[in-house]
């Protein structure tokens, strides 16, 4: 019985991890809480976000820039100080193939 | 007693593993703020499961006493193709709002020495895929 419940349990997660998409997160770090200008008043703040992703098939592939290419579009959003930055960098797993991405996340102080 | 002692300590160290096993995959530092205040120490955990296909298999296969379940599993690593930190999950954003933590814990956002950390605490089958975020919120 002990035995039987522990294949289909197995057998059950095993499924459950080819038919999903499955994830694997490599870093997640929050930095940067300090305005670069400290302005006597408060400011107007907003999240901006910025994603990056590179599809590799067999190891293969011609983007080599995502992750720049999400800073360059973080930045852009932002005319004033960027501050509290949360940064994730994962892999989307998929049959020979898969996809790393960078997300990017702030506040924009205006 | 010291003969009894000396018994469990192999035993003891042998279970060791089967209980947990962390790691420390990556660290970040981030910048120290020269303002002067009080300091408050905070800690934020957040974390998923992750699940291993292999060891998943290998405890089918001693369940039906057949290596079939084996190889499903490496079937099925062909599903979890891509670079691993820790065991794969099923959710990539379930750190996504440590930033939103931080400032629950400090809502002035006088932040210092943060300190980034991805780990993972590895079961026999399961993981605890964890990102711990430590600071200091600076008060007055």
């Amino acid at each position: 019985m002990t035995r039987a419940l522990l294949l289909l349990s197995s057998l059950a997660a095993l499924l459950a991890l080819a038919s999903g998409c499955t994830y694997s997160v490599h870093e997640v770090t929050a930095a940067g809480f300090a305005p670069a200008d400290a302005a006597p008043a408060p400011r107007k703040g907003e999240w901006i976000h910025a994603r990056g992703e590179q599809s590799v098939v067999l190891g293969i592939t011609d983007n080599t820039d995502y992750v720049d290419r999400a800073y360059a579009e973080l930045v852009s959003q932002c005319p004033g100080d960027i501050v509290g930055l949360s940064t994730r960098t994962s892999t989307s797993l998929g049959f020979l193939s898969y996809t790393n991405v960078v997300e990017m996340r702030a506040m924009c102080l205006r | 007693m010291l003969r009894r002692l000396l018994a469990i300590l192999p035993l003891a160290l042998g279970a060791a593993p089967l209980c947990a096993c962390a790691t420390l995959h990556k660290t970040a530092i981030d910048e120290i703020d020269a303002q002067h205040g009080r300091l408050q120490p905070f800690e934020i955990h957040v974390s998923d499961t992750g699940l291993d296909a292999k060891a998943l298999g290998a405890v089918a296969s001693v369940a039906a006493r057949s290596s079939r379940p084996s190889k499903v599993a490496d079937i099925v690593a062909l599903f979890e193709f891509g670079p691993k930190t820790g065991d794969p999950v099923f959710s990539d954003t379930f750190a996504d709002h440590v930033v939103d933590e931080v400032l629950a814990r400090c809502p002035s956002g006088r932040v210092t020495g943060l300190v980034s950390l991805r780990e993972s605490a590895k079961y026999a089958v399961a993981s605890g895929e964890v990102v711990t975020v430590r600071g200091f919120c600076i008060l007055d």
